[in-house]
């Protein structure tokens, strides 16, 4: 789940707290979850800034709010940074967000549930806005990663006990966990100008390492499956455009599909299923709300479902969508 | 390359026949008629602040000396023939002994001997009407008997062509490929693709208008540079050092036929020594250029004899060109 600067939302927590939904049985019950976080910005002395509080669009149709969250991210010493726009992350499936409180601690919530408040050691002291979460699609694992000049590892915590499982190397991109949360995908530049993917085990372990053929390096960000080792990735290219399916440990190219996608960038790719990849494609139209639209290709025919689709708060300042 | 023995005298006076233009007999032998590189002086506009070239093309020869291209042009021209901020049209064949250049006042291509004599007029189709001399950069074969005359126009419009120069025969190739270089025959024009799903593919274009292509790995495709030996399908690979993870230079050698990667080895050169160019001798050993000097400092150039299995690099010839330079090109550049 990726922070855009760019577009934004808005969602009433509040009201998700205040209405439990008790059907979940299905892991992909949309109608119940986050369809993205949002601010407004606005301009205080003539600089453009986050305003007001985190907003909480969801499937329903309903508008919620974190009012426990911070909005603008605080320095390293904990004073506001004035501009800066704090992390959030939405969990694939919309249920669970991540984001640091008013007292600037890391906190993770429930729709419908509880919030879990982390120790207060549970991150290193850096600036806020040098962290980015990201939350595996159940929201059951998050990953934080921090982009300070000097590379800090990223950690891995468990989001129901707030216990750090493991650590993965500071200095690499974080592409996402796999589908089942197990498993996390990192990129990064090697030796000889390549750019190499690698799986980390939650607990950190190195799984796999493997320098891509160019037609998955060339069209970042690959996505992992629940296996650990097949990675998926869209080459964008209007009529042209494909699914590439990737096994890291054969460093083999396992399918090609054609697929017919709707018009949009794409903002997100994630595995949701065993033969299933969905994508976030964003549109910014001149003026216009952005829109957002969600698709789910099956990964053994290649054809493709639109999921959902809606066009974003006007207002929002930067937002940040569920990935699954 | 240098010719040294009796038979490289012949080969070379062969050469200088196939390119059909008639050598002045003093210049025919090898010494101060080979040239390592030409380079044009700097101006600048005070009012503005911006440079722009001026004065003549120089040549430097191998033996230290100074020749001056009179008739080349100082600058490029755009479409309407506005003389425009970017140095004229220039190159020197990899032996060092073929000039080719943007002729001042029509702005035709031509070619003639580097130590003197009557020029060649390329065909006035070489340059596009359109664009006038602006998006062209002009290659010449090791042996300069062929030019390479490369557009860069953005919407691809404008043809690559390969021209014999014995002969005038005009070869064209896609313009949507950008060009590596001429093999070490001049045989084969090694090319790159940027396709569509973001990849880059390599294509070897033969004169009798066959390919062989394919995409290579990461390291192929990232590479700083690579040049095409004279069987057509060994391809040098050089990749770049990097000075903050004191990573040196690599060699990797690629074969275009059969995707066959060789494991590399580090050159045996600085990391901030990355090779700007690469060309295989006939004898089939490597030689690299590097470059030192940023733009405003004299700018150093080494060549070096690299041994393909080991890395090994031994220095084979060093010069300088003035800091007062513009824009400088070298032999088989």
């Amino acid at each position: 789940m990726k922070i855009r600067i760019a577009v934004a939302i808005a969602a009433g927590l509040a009201a998700l707290v205040a209405a439990p939904q008790a059907a979940q049985a299905m892991p992909h019950d949309h109608h119940d979850g986050i369809r993205y976080a949002s601010v407004k910005g606005c301009t205080v002395k003539g600089e453009q800034r986050p305003c007001g509080e985190w907003r909480l669009m969801m499937h329903s149709g309903e508008k919620g709010s974190l009012p426990d969250a911070e909005t603008i991210a605080r320095e390293a010493n904990g004073k506001s940074s004035h501009t800066q726009v704090a992390p959030i992350a939405v969990s694939g499936n919309g249920r669970r967000v991540a984001y640091f409180t008013k007292s600037g601690r890391l906190a993770v919530r429930t729709m419908g549930g509880g919030v879990k408040v982390f120790a207060k050691d549970a991150l290193p002291r850096v600036a806020q806005y040098d962290v980015t979460f990201q939350l595996s699609d159940d929201g059951g694992r998050l990953a934080t990663v921090f982009a300070t000049n000097k590379a800090v590892k990223t950690r891995i915590f468990d989001t129901a006990t707030g216990a750090l499982l493991g650590s993965t190397p500071g200095g690499q991109t974080l592409l996402g966990f796999s589908a089942d949360g197990g498993e996390l995908l990192t990129e990064v530049s090697a030796d000889e100008s390549v750019t190499d993917l690698i799986a980390y085990s939650e607990s950190g372990e190195q799984l796999y390492r493997a320098t891509p053929p160019q037609i998955v390096a060339a069209n970042s960000p690959s996505a992992l499956a629940a296996d650990g080792r097949t990675t998926a990735n869209v080459v964008m290219g209007g009529a042209k455009s494909q699914l590439v399916l990737y096994d890291m440990q054969s460093d083999q190219i396992i399918a090609k599909r054609k697929v017919k996608l709707p018009a949009g960038d794409l903002n997100m790719i994630d595995w949701t299923g065993d033969q299933q990849v969905t994508l976030h494609l964003v549109q910014y139209p001149d003026g216009k709300a952005n829109k957002m639209t969600i698709v789910q290709i099956d990964t053994e025919t290649g054809a493709v479902k639109v999921r959902d689709h809606y066009s974003l708060l006007k207002d929002s300042y930067v937002f940040a969508a569920c990935g699954g | 390359m240098r010719y040294t023995s009796a038979a490289a005298a012949l080969l070379a006076s062969a050469v200088i026949g196939g390119l059909g233009i008639t050598p002045p007999a003093a210049h025919a032998q090898a010494g101060p008629s080979q040239v390592r590189a030409a380079w044009i002086k700097t101006c600048t506009d005070k009012k503005n602040d911006t440079t722009y070239p001026c004065g003549h093309w120089q040549l430097i020869t191998r033996d230290g000396g100074k020749l001056t291209v009179k008739d080349a042009s100082t600058t490029e021209i755009d479409g309407k023939g506005r003389r425009l901020d970017d140095a004229g049209l220039f190159a020197i064949s990899g032996d060092g002994r073929v000039i080719a250049y943007e002729r001042a006042g029509d702005h035709r291509i031509v070619v003639r001997q580097a130590a003197g004599g009557p020029v060649k007029v390329l065909a006035a189709s070489l340059v596009p009407k359109r664009y006038g001399t602006s998006p062209l950069s002009l290659h010449l074969s090791p042996q300069g008997d062929r030019l390479l005359v490369d557009s860069t126009d953005e919407k691809e419009r404008v043809p690559t062509k390969v021209v014999t120069i014995a002969t005038g025969k005009i070869v064209e190739l896609p313009a949507k490929d950008s060009m590596n270089g001429f093999s070490t025959d001049g045989g084969e024009v090694l090319a790159q693709r940027f396709n569509r799903d973001n990849t880059l593919t390599l294509i070897a274009y033969r004169t009798d208008g066959t390919s062989v292509r394919r995409t290579p790995s990461q390291v192929v495709a990232n590479s700083a540079m690579t040049a095409l030996a004279a069987d057509g399908k060994t391809v040098a690979v050089i990749i770049s050092g990097d000075e903050e993870a004191k990573k040196v230079p690599r060699l990797r050698i690629y074969d275009l036929e059969t995707g066959d990667l060789s494991a590399g080895v580090d050159l045996a050169l600085k990391a901030g020594q990355t090779p700007y160019l690469a060309q295989w001798s006939a004898d089939g050993r490597l030689t690299v250029l590097v470059q030192t000097g940023d733009e405003g400092s004299t700018a150093v150039v080494r060549e070096f004899t690299v041994d393909t299995e080991t890395g090994a690099a031994t220095q084979t010839d060093k010069y300088s060109i003035s800091k007062t330079r513009y824009a400088f090109r070298v032999a088989g550049e």
